[in-house]
């Protein structure tokens, strides 16, 4: 399913209830009908969504302090899923590495917070580790504009670096996902090995503030909250956009038939490349989000596993759906964090019985399966008449 | 390279893990022109057309492509770059975009890179009526809004030649365009084929003889990797080495078949 497909599901509506067809009224009232039942299609169709985003502006009224800011970190995983899903279910490229462009975006803003934290001195782990000078690459990010762009630039540059490289050698299939999986092995290796520059194992933690002001307050975390709500509807509007532009039936194209793509005159691999990278930035904006708002970035949440968890929950909510992955990534999150809140040991075993029941019995997804409901039900209602 | 030739094969020979499959090949394409292909299956025709397409390279030879004016080295260079020049082609199992509908499977084809943004805005006028054209040519216009992959195979090929035609490729190389075809949608077909050709050089391969005798005006057999006999229609046809050809293959599968139904 597919935005391509959402075209395709608003025809039923078009005409429904005009018993007599198309042919029967005079053309300029057969556009306003027309109109009109787009119009209230749309509506219909984007009711949810509006309900959806209703909700997250008011779940700081509601939600306790502590599940607010559970709500904040599932949102960015949301960001995430969402560009995972830009990748995999409209391009076709299943990319088992997503954690390392989260974890770069989330590492370069925490060079950021880090050094305000420290006031001037040495990172602590930096000393603890024996260096007694900042590392050059690491200057820069004391100025927050400096570190906010980097959270974007430096995951499409790895993106793009590698995707190049891959794609260019027409690496596809199953080979693109072992070697992106290999990239987000390398790359948590590489961070625990470097620990005087990257804080090893424990990851970076322990800020204090941003732009001066105390994380823990909550008028920052509120604000903190709303910044990561405006980045996922932002970062949904753009996707959208995206995906129902030329550009965006050319990334179904590759999915369909890559070959066909080059056979008509497009370097598959300029595409390919393009949408990882976009898909990049994005995961590095939701790392720096969650970076600030959990506390904490380490290699346990950008290796190997994490990123295989991140396209689960694209899996569960519906690849090609755009909405799908949001709702994936928020629902998943939630029963995990609820079921290991009892049972930490056993929370392995649902979410693999979890991913194993979304491909077999809900291979589309929440929101895939939802909509194909609603498409079946709504055709089998009198008075359907296809246009 | 000669005046009138589009595109120029010289001396091409290709072999898979030592089995020769085009032998020395000489082969060329007036413009506007409309050639067919045939030859027995396993002759090398899918071969040639990936040659020609840079889908595989020769071990020896030299294949040129002239585009107004300038010669294209087109074993120099990759797929998308050549149909940018102006080689389309069309391929052996129809290869169409199955989830996209059938207007975006033209819109997508139409403005290919002639401006790299062009991907990123809404199709122009110009492009918008020039798909609309096309669909009516190939008579699928009232199946825009439908999926690709809906199409019956025989439509599908359609599309994909209609692909082809949005592009304005200048070389068109049609593998088997009339299979899966039942006879009214042939006799479109070579219509189209037909009209089509007088303004662009195309090139059929076709197993249909019943077809090619109905459309060809020259025909090139090829068998066995070489150029077996070139020319019209009629003449090719009477060829001893060409009925030789043809009948040895036949006598060949009539026997396999026999003692396949032995067993
Ligand atoms: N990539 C390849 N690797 C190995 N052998 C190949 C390859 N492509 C083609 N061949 C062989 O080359 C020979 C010519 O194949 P080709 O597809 O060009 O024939 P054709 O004339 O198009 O036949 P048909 O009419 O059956 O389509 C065949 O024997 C085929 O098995
Ligand atoms: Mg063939």
């Amino acid at each position: 399913m597919n935005s391509v497909n959402d075209e395709r599901m608003k025809a039923p509506l078009i005409l429904e209830g005009t018993a007599a067809g198309p042919h029967a009224t005079e053309p300029d009232t057969r556009n306003a009908i027309r109109s009109q039942r787009h119009l209230g299609h749309v509506a219909l169709q984007s009711a949810p969504l509006a309900l959806g985003l209703l909700a997250l502006l008011l779940a700081p009224v509601f939600l306790s302090d502590f599940r607010l800011s559970l709500l904040a970190k599932f949102l960015t995983y949301a960001i995430v899923a969402l560009a995972i899903d830009l990748v995999w279910g409209y391009a076709g490229m299943l990319s088992l590495g997503h954690g390392v462009f989260f974890g770069l975006g989330g590492y370069a803003f925490a060079m950021y917070l880090k050094q305000e934290a420290s006031r001037g001195a040495l990172p602590d782990f930096m000393s603890w580790s024996g260096l007694t000078e900042l590392p050059v690459f690491w200057a820069p990010f004391a100025n927050a504009w400096f570190a906010i762009p980097m959270t974007m630039i430096i995951p499409a540059a790895v993106a793009g670096l590698v995707g190049y490289m891959v794609f260019n050698s027409r690496i596809t299939g199953v080979y693109f996902s072992i070697i992106t999986q290999a990239l987000a092995l390398i790359v948590s290796i590489l961070f625990i090995g470097q620990q005087p520059y990257t804080g090893g194992t424990n990851g970076i933690t322990n800020f204090q503030t941003i732009f001066g002001r105390a994380l823990i307050l909550d008028d920052v975390r509120l604000t903190l909250y709303y910044v990561t709500v405006a980045v996922l509807v932002l970062s949904f509007l753009l996707s959208r956009w995206l995906i129902s532009s030329r550009f965006g039936w050319l990334l179904v194209a590759l999915r369909d038939d890559e070959n066909r793509v080059r056979f008509i005159g497009y370097n598959p691999a300029h595409i390919k490349t393009a949408i990882l990278m976009f898909s990049a930035a994005l995961s590095g904006v939701a790392g720096a989000l969650f970076a600030t708002q959990v506390g904490i970035i380490s290699p346990a949440l950008i290796g190997v596993v994490p990123s295989i968890e991140m396209v689960v929950w694209v899996a569960v909510g519906g690849r090609g759906t755009l909405v799908g992955p949001i709702v994936g990534a928020i629902l998943v999150s939630a029963a995990k964090s609820s079921l290991s809140e009892g049972s930490p040991d056993y929370w392995s075993y649902y979410f693999g019985a979890l991913f194993i029941g979304s491909v077999l019995v809900f291979p589309q997804g929440i929101v895939g399966g939802a909509r194909q409901l609603s498409s079946f039900v709504r055709r089998r209602r009198p008075g359907y008449r296809r246009v | 390279m000669p005046e009138n030739k589009i595109l120029v094969c010289e001396d091409v020979s290709v072999a898979f893990d030592g089995f020769t499959v085009l032998d020395h090949l000489n082969f060329s394409i007036d413009y506007a022109e409309l050639r067919f292909l045939i030859g027995p299956n396993g002759a090398g025709k899918t071969t040639l057309l990936d040659i020609i397409t840079g889908k595989t390279r020769p071990q020896s030879g030299r294949v040129f492509f002239d585009c107004s004016g300038t010669q294209v080295d087109v074993l120099r260079h990759q797929e998308h770059y050549l149909v940018r020049r102006g080689i389309g082609r069309k391929f052996q199992t129809p290869a169409v975009f199955s989830s996209l509908t059938v207007f975006q499977n033209l819109a997508v084809a139409v403005s290919y890179l002639r401006n790299p943004t062009a991907v990123f805005r809404a199709i122009n006028r110009q492009d918008f009526a020039k798909v609309m054209d096309t669909l009516e040519k190939v008579g699928l216009t009232a199946r825009s809004e439908d999926k690709a992959g809906s199409l019956s195979h025989g439509e599908q090929q359609w599309l994909e030649i209609a692909i082809l035609l949005v592009q304005e490729s200048k070389l068109l190389l049609l593998d088997e365009p009339v299979a899966g075809m039942t006879r009214p949608e042939r006799e479109r077909t070579g219509e189209l084929l037909r009209s089509i050709g007088n303004d662009r050089s195309v090139l059929v391969v076709e197993h249909d003889m019943e077809f090619v005798r109905q459309f060809a005006n020259t025909v090139t057999v090829l068998h066995l990797g070489k150029v077996l006999s070139e020319g019209p229609m009629e003449l090719v046809q009477q060829d001893p080495e060409v009925i030789q050809a043809y009948l040895g293959h036949n006598k060949a599968r009539v026997l396999q078949d026999a003692s396949a139904a032995g067993h």
